[in-house]
Order: C-alpha cells, then sequence, then structure tokens
C-alpha cells in the first residue's frame, strides 16, 4: 500500500470515529517544492502522527472511557448524553456501581480489572472501568434487583465480597469496595460514585478493619464525620462531663479504658441485642457477669448507663465522635 | 516444608481498635493449624496478616526461619481459599484451575501438569471440560480448592471455606479436606468459627476471644482440660453446665456448695483447690452434659443427687437432652435415647465429680485442669 493511500485510510479511520473532517493543509505545496526523498520521509512523519493521534482518540473514544468521563464529571450532561446515543447505552438502565480501590499501586491495574472481567464475564451489560492505577469501577445493570423480593444489598455485598476474593487469592491483592445503592438511571451515576467514594472515605476512618461499604448504610457515622472538632468536642465534653478535656480532646485513663475495643464491642453487640443481657452474653460467648462488670466499669468511668436506651445511644455516639475527633 | 512462626503479633488499626494482641504460635511443617473463636476475635485478622493482606503492625512473622514482615504477598509461597470464592463462568474446569498459572506466564506443558495432578487430588479428572454452571455446590468447592493447589504453595490459608455450603455438603467437604490434606501433606491454616470443624480438622487448634488468644491445644484437650470459662463454654454442643458455688473445705475433704446441694470432689481436684487457698470462696463449678448422669441406687444412698422435674425432653435420635434447674440456672443432660424420662417427669440426677472443671471466679482460669 502506498503512503498516499495510506494517508486516506488513516483520514477515514479519524473522521468515522470522531466525526470531524481532517484536511492535510500544506502537503501538495511541500510535495512540490521538495525532491522525492524528502516527501517520502515527509509522508512517514505524517503517517506516524496520524497513527498516534487514531490511537489518542481510539483509546478516548470507547463506551468505556465515555462511562469514566461521565461517572468522575469530566463531561457535561448534554454532551454525555451524545455520548450514551453514539454507544448505544440504554439512559433508563438502573445500575449499581461498585467503587474499587486497591491497596497499592500494581504494575499492571489492567490485570486486575481482565480477572474481574473473566470472573464477571456471565453478567450481561456489566462494565469494569480502570479509573486510574489503584482504582477501579465495575458497573452492574440491577434490573433484576429492582423487582427481587430479597434486599438489594445482599447480592450486591456478595458480588463486592466475591470480588475482593477474586482479587485476594488470584491477584494477592488488598482492596477496598464500596457499593452504591441501586441508581434508577445512568444519570444518577456521578452522584452515586461521589457517595460510593465518601462511604470509602467514611468506612476507611470509623471501620478500617472492614473491606465492604454500603453507601446506604453509613448511618450516624456519616453524621460525626461532617462535624467540626469544636463540636464534636463540645458534644464530648457536655456527655461524658469530667471524663473528657474539650481543652486537650482526650479522655481521663479510667474513660480511655471503657473506649477500647473490647468494650465497644460488648456495648455494641448490647445494642443490637436489644440491651438483653442473656442474649448478649450468647452472642459475644461471654459469661453474664462479665458483661455486667464491663456495663458497670462504663458506667463508672464515663457515666453512662448503657442498661438505658438513651445512655447506650450516647455512648454509642461518643465512640464515633471520639473516632471521628481522632482520625478525622 | 513450611515452619511458620508468629511471635507478639500486634494488629492495631489508625482508629484506635486493636483487633489482635500479642499472638504467638509455632507452627511445624504439614500441621493443620485451626483459628475459632466467636466473630470478631480476630481470626481472620491474623490469617490476613499471614497472607500479607494486613500489615503487621507489631511483631515477627517468619516462614522458614525467613522474616515475611514486609514480604508481598504475591511472593510469600502461600495460596488461599476463601468463603466467597467465584470461578470463572465462561471458563471450564481445567482454564479456571490453569489461569492464575496463565497470569504468571507459567510454561503450558507445566500448566498442564499442576493441573492434572490437581485433578486427581480433588477427584475432578472427569469434570475438566465442564463449564462451572454443571456443576454441583461440593465440585465447584473442589475447584476452588484446585485453584490454590496448582500454585504447589508451602501454606494453604481458607478463611471459612465451607460457610457457603449447605450442612450436608459441610459434612463431606470436611471430610474432603481431611483427605486432602493427608494427600498433599501441606501446612494447612483454617479459619473457622464452627466448632464442629475445628474439632474433626484440626491438628491443633488456636481458640482466640477479643483478639487474645485464649488456649493452643489439640482437640481432645481443649476439649478435656480447658484453660478457663470462655474456652469450657466454647468449645462442646450443648454447652458445658456453668454454676457458682462455695468451696467448703474440712481437712483434706472440699466439696462444693451450689444452694443446699454439695458435692464432694475427688482428692486430686481437692488438693488443687487447697493449694490455691479458695477455702470459704466463690469458684465456678463447670460439668458437660454427659457428665450429668440419672441417679442410680448407690448416688441415691450416698444422697449426692440433684432431685428435679424435666423442663423441656429434646430428642436427637441416639441421644436425648434433658433440661431441668439446679438452685435456679438451668441445667443439661445428655444420655441414652432409652431414657424414661419425658418433659414434667420427676427426676433424680448425680454429677461425675472426676469430670468436674472448677474455675476462678474474678481470673475465669481453671483450677482444676
Amino acid at each position: 500500500m502506498d503512503n498516499g493511500t495510506k494517508k486516506e485510510q488513516l483520514l477515514q479511520e479519524l473522521n468515522r470515529i470522531t466525526g470531524l473532517e481532517l484536511v492535510l493543509a500544506g502537503a501538495k505545496e511541500m510535495q512540490n517544492a521538495e525532491g522525492t526523498d524528502c516527501q517520502a520521509a515527509n509522508d512517514e512523519g505524517i503517517i506516524e502522527r496520524l497513527t498516534l493521534l487514531l490511537d489518542a482518540y481510539r483509546r478516548t473514544g470507547t463506551r468505556e472511557d465515555a462511562m469514566i468521563r461521565w461517572i468522575t464529571g469530566s463531561v457535561s450532561a448534554e454532551d454525555f448524553r451524545v455520548l450514551a446515543d453514539r454507544f448505544h447505552l440504554d439512559p433508563e438502565m438502573p445500575l449499581v456501581l461498585y467503587y474499587i480501590e486497591l491497596d497499592k499501586a500494581v504494575d499492571d491495574v489492567q490485570q486486575a480489572t481482565r480477572v474481574l472481567k473473566q470472573m464477571l464475564a456471565d453478567r450481561k451489560g456489566l462494565m469494569v472501568l480502570r479509573l486510574h492505577e489503584t482504582a477501579a469501577c465495575i458497573l452492574e445493570p440491577a434490573k433484576k434487583l429492582v423487582n427481587a423480593k430479597t434486599a438489594p444489598e445482599d447480592p450486591v455485598r456478595q458480588t463486592a465480597e466475591s470480588i475482593l476474593s477474586v482479587l485476594n487469592t488470584e491477584l494477592f491483592l488488598n482492596a477496598r469496595i464500596a457499593c452504591s445503592g441501586i441508581i434508577r438511571n445512568v444519570f444518577g451515576l456521578p452522584e452515586a460514585y461521589g457517595d460510593a467514594a465518601r462511604a470509602m472515605q467514611i468506612g476507611r476512618i470509623f471501620q478500617p478493619d472492614r473491606r465492604i461499604d454500603m453507601a446506604d448504610d453509613i448511618g450516624e457515622n456519616r453524621l460525626m464525620y461532617e462535624l467540626s472538632p469544636e463540636v464534636l468536642k463540645a458534644y464530648l465534653e457536655e456527655t461524658l462531663g469530667e471524663a473528657f478535656s474539650a481543652k486537650t480532646g482526650e479522655l481521663t485513663e479510667a474513660a480511655a479504658r471503657v473506649f477500647e475495643s473490647d468494650y465497644l464491642t460488648a456495648a455494641n453487640c448490647f445494642l443490637e441485642n436489644d440491651l438483653n443481657i442473656a442474649e448478649t452474653s450468647r452472642a459475644l460467648h461471654y459469661h453474664r457477669n462479665t458483661l455486667i462488670y464491663r456495663i458497670e466499669q462504663i458506667h463508672s468511668a464515663a457515666g453512662l448507663d448503657i442498661r438505658r436506651f438513651e445512655d447506650a445511644m450516647r455512648y454509642r455516639l461518643c465512640a464515633i465522635a471520639l473516632c471521628a475527633l481522632h482520625q478525622g | 516444608m513450611a515452619n511458620l512462626s508468629l511471635k507478639h503479633i500486634e494488629k492495631l488499626y489508625p482508629n484506635g481498635f486493636h483487633a489482635v494482641h500479642d499472638f504467638n504460635l509455632e507452627i511445624e511443617d504439614k500441621e493443620f493449624i485451626i483459628f475459632v473463636g466467636p466473630s470478631g476475635c480476630g481470626k481472620s485478622t491474623t490469617l490476613r496478616m499471614i497472607a500479607g493482606l494486613e500489615s503487621i503492625s507489631d511483631g515477627e512473622f517468619r516462614i522458614d526461619g525467613k522474616l515475611m514482615n514486609n514480604v508481598e504477598p504475591k511472593d510469600r509461597d502461600i495460596a488461599m481459599v476463601f468463603q466467597n470464592y467465584a470461578l470463572y463462568p465462561h471458563m471450564t474446569v481445567y482454564d479456571n484451575m490453569a489461569f492464575s498459572l496463565k497470569l504468571r506466564n507459567v510454561p503450558k506443558d507445566e500448566i498442564d501438569k499442576k493441573v492434572r495432578e490437581a485433578a486427581k487430588i480433588l477427584d475432578l479428572e472427569k469434570l475438566l471440560d465442564r463449564k462451572p454452571n454443571a456443576l454441583s455446590g461440593g465440585q465447584r468447592q473442589r475447584v476452588a480448592m484446585g485453584r490454590a493447589i496448582v500454585r504447589n504453595p508451602k501454606v494453604f490459608l481458607m478463611d471459612e471455606p465451607l460457610s457457603n455450603l449447605d450442612a450436608k455438603l459441610r459434612v463431606q467437604m470436611r471430610l474432603e479436606i481431611s483427605k486432602i490434606h493427608q494427600k498433599l501433606g501441606a501446612t494447612i491454616i483454617y479459619v473457622t468459627h464452627d466448632q464442629t470443624e475445628a474439632m474433626t480438622l484440626g491438628t491443633r487448634i488456636v481458640v482466640m476471644k477479643d483478639g487474645v488468644v485464649q488456649q493452643i491445644d489439640t482437640p481432645t484437650n481443649l476439649y478435656n482440660k480447658p484453660g478457663n470459662l470462655f474456652v469450657a463454654g466454647f468449645i462442646g454442643s450443648p454447652q458445658m453446665n456453668f454454676f457458682d458455688a462455695i468451696c467448703n473445705v474440712n481437712g483434706n475433704d472440699v466439696e462444693l456448695q451450689i444452694g443446699e446441694s454439695h458435692f464432694p470432689l475427688p482428692a486430686a481436684k481437692a488438693q488443687k483447690l487447697i493449694e490455691g487457698g479458695y477455702a470459704g470462696k466463690t469458684v465456678v463449678l463447670g460439668i458437660r452434659p454427659e457428665d450429668v448422669h440419672e441417679a442410680t441406687e448407690a448416688d441415691r444412698a450416698g444422697g449426692k443427687t440433684i432431685p428435679c422435674t424435666i423442663k423441656f425432653y429434646e430428642l436427637l435420635g441416639a441421644e436425648v437432652y434433658l433440661y431441668f434447674d439446679l438452685e435456679g440456672m438451668q441445667m443439661t443432660a445428655r444420655t441414652s435415647a432409652n431414657t424414661a424420662l419425658r418433659t414434667g417427669s420427676p427426676a433424680e440426677f448425680s454429677l461425675d465429680m472426676n469430670k468436674v472443671h472448677v474455675f476462678d471466679k474474678e481470673t475465669k482460669n481453671t483450677i482444676t485442669n
């Protein structure tokens, strides 16, 4: 194939992908003015540049790229409608978004997306998007979940757990996943992406030991995360009295002890079991006297009798506020 | 060969959550170690630290003497099987097992050899051309195990691998895993919250609670010689019966008093309570349901029986659980299905005092074991 035909083909391909009419201005004049060797070198240069341009457009001109630009907010809604039309994206399709962050940048993040594509290959219409070197996003059509009898968070959580399992066991990658709720249509994606990213940020502060965050189940952690240190300190001082110093932001030694993980686990379980001592002891495999001892320690050190619902809630909120204050 | 050494391992998260405290364990080659404990006890976190998926906050972890704290997970020569395994739906069983090796650019003939060897161990040879949707739950689980086996690792790490299976399949797979351990001769660390799985699979069991190791021992020792109240209550189903009892000492004789009932202790156990200075103090008496018997004539003659009325009768086929009260506390007896006792029957029980466990009420540690 001669250089002229090659150039022509490249221009046609560019036109097909971008819709732009490109003209090689000045090429003819240059051809006439200089010798044949120079012309050939010039042609090769043009072909190389056109090929690079074409590659760049190909990379950015995919359905996946359109989605990435949309969810990350780098394209307007109007432009996205055009892209959705061009890539035959169903704008009314309900979706679930899984935002995945790898703990470390890996040499080949494409390998991770390749493995995930294989793992989820039987899910029609699913997209695995590579956001940057440590983050990816999965969009899964959720029509079935909308009509399902079970709570939608169950299959969503299961999928997230399977994704983590594959990343852990096949690629030895540690990751954290935030899942959106069901997004009504494609236009809700940017907001859902923001919510998922925030859920993960909040999860990393309040529940660093967990690896899955549900964007619609952040609860009171979200409230505390939004508050300023001054407001948090004021709340802690008001609730814990002398057990907390707003000046230093620290608890007394005795109070600090009853906000350690073993006490928090016991108190959270007590709250989850409707403040029932027998049920909580059973769930925690504690002797009931151990549980009662811990409850009394909390009462004596923090002034909160968690056998009363309002004090149990205050204790829980104080624990979250302390975490937000020290980690936020 | 794989000897693992965990010394003073700690896991402290940035929010102050102390997930694992001072974990110490030496694992010999070919051991089947179980981490067991209630949800949130730190067992999975410890496993993930061994895998390298969680950083170790403090302490040293070595494999065959080599410090692993900062070694990347992929370079630790381990393989993992987790609860929520997912097979590649469009690949055959063969390709599912071969996929991770292909990703690592292992030569084709080597992949073939490893996959066929693993398939033989797992009895999957006839299923290699099938796709996952044509497999049963147990077969799928075996494929997931196969993906780990083809890596030929020094250590297998398994985190609740049977949790997604139904009860019948779990029993089958438990046997399969036991067989695989024998065939491979590999070192396995297995996390479960199910004490039956722990007791049937492990050569040694690590019992954890609140991030702290409670006891490391063989299944038999954990059952017969629990180190503290938690282990005594956690291992065994139905649970061990516990009562607060006053320790009455008279010379070399010791009897435990629960309300108006008095239970004399055998000499060896009595000696430990006397030496420990428990005279007049309250201790915790523990006795397993199978050591609570229907009273014989001899027991009645000795006057050491518990008169009661059966509150509930629970038939389990070969055996029966009988529930009754002792001094206001519920007690369970496990007896033969031939018993004539039923709900509402008056009854008399005796305790096998040689099998009684006594615990310190404050420290919760065993006194008699």
